[in-house]
């Protein structure tokens, strides 16, 4: 992890974490199917996508 | 014995019903203008009219910031015409659900209850060909309406849907509903649908969103409530009550037609609809 990182845990990155982690309980029982595996990745990629969204958002607010 | 299993070995599920309250008249109006295929500006804006809460709604959601007009709507015919009707449709059918089901005091709130409801609606009909705008309408309203068994057993005894999904810490499936209630929220939903004259793709959508393959007839429309239900749990929009997530099935992703490459771009323009149609529907409700 990078220092950027480690200066930010508890902030953006921490929720990065937290939403794959929930992505992960939601979505693990089915994970042998190979297209469900394709759906956390999608989902976790719009999910950080949208949290840095919300985050700048929030700044500017 | 519980309230629920109480009324159904006396009698039948469908007297459950009667604790319910009926459809606003003006959405089962809709409904039949919309099945006649009678669809002209004018006879709907005389419906909406005869209602004047209805009415208030539609021009609140006209004039509100999200449309940024430059001038006031002062018409329930022109909001229409800006709107375009099936925004005014799916925006009075969600704001009834909402009122019908009210209920401040019990967890999850209902309010998170319905965003997730609303985000499978939004998914789904983003999950559907641009194409196809019937169909994308229609999975839609099935999103929105998918659970709503779940809140018939919350209408009747609120203690018990507490205890059940939030408190008893314990799987909340259909199969454990089934065994509790002596019926899951999938057959409570069709009867409800079915009682509430909604369409047939809605009520088989309801009927059989965890068991989309049992369908040959509508299973477009109760595939793509599947799968937006996944997704819709996987990306935390709101709360159904519990932590349950649909069975997957690659056949029902298969009839979609999607790469995944477009499922991001369907799912990212989902969230942006829902992120603020969300803003919307509160401001409404307050």
């Amino acid at each position: 992890m990078s220092d950027n990182n480690l200066n930010d845990l508890g902030g953006i990155d921490a929720k990065k974490v937290e939403f794959d982690q929930h992505v992960d309980k939601c979505l693990s029982m089915m994970y042998h199917h190979p297209e469900v595996e394709k759906f956390a990745i999608v989902v976790k990629r719009i999910g950080h996508k949208r949290l840095s969204k919300k985050a700048v958002s929030d700044e500017q607010d | 014995m519980n309230k629920i299993k109480e009324i159904i070995s006396r009698d039948n599920i469908i007297e459950a019903f009667s604790a319910l309250p009926s459809l606003p008249v003006v959405i089962q109006k809709l409904h039949t203008l919309i099945e006649n295929q009678n669809i002209d500006i004018k006879t709907i804006s005389n419906v909406i009219e005869a209602d004047p809460g209805f009415t208030a709604r539609v021009l609140k959601l006209v004039n509100s910031p999200f449309y940024g007009l430059s001038r006031r709507v002062s018409s329930v015919g022109e909001a229409i015409t800006i709107l375009g009707f099936d925004a005014v449709h799916q925006l009075l059918l969600t704001t009834s659900m909402l009122n019908i089901f009210d209920s401040e005091s019990v967890e999850p709130s209902i309010k998170d209850f319905w965003h997730h409801s609303f985000g499978v609606g939004a998914i789904a009909k983003h999950l559907i060909s641009q194409d196809d705008k019937d169909t994308r309408n229609e999975v839609f309203i099935c999103g929105i309406l998918h659970d709503i068994g779940r809140l018939i057993f919350l209408k009747i005894d609120p203690d018990l849907f507490s205890w059940f999904y939030i408190k008893r810490g314990a799987a909340t499936g259909i199969n454990e509903e089934a065994e509790y209630y002596a019926i899951d929220h999938q057959k409570t939903g069709e009867l409800l649908a079915e009682k509430w004259n909604f369409p047939e793709s809605v009520v088989t959508a309801i009927g059989q969103h965890h068991s989309p393959l049992n369908t040959k007839k509508y299973q477009l429309h109760a595939s793509a409530i599947n799968i937006a239900d996944i997704l819709s749990h996987a990306l935390a929009i709101g709360d159904s009550g519990n932590s349950f997530v649909s069975e997957f099935f690659p056949e029902a992703w298969a009839i979609l037609g999607l790469s995944m490459n477009q499922l991001g771009e369907r799912l990212t323009m989902a969230l942006e609809e829902i992120d603020c149609q969300q803003e919307t529907i509160k401001d409404l409700c307050n």
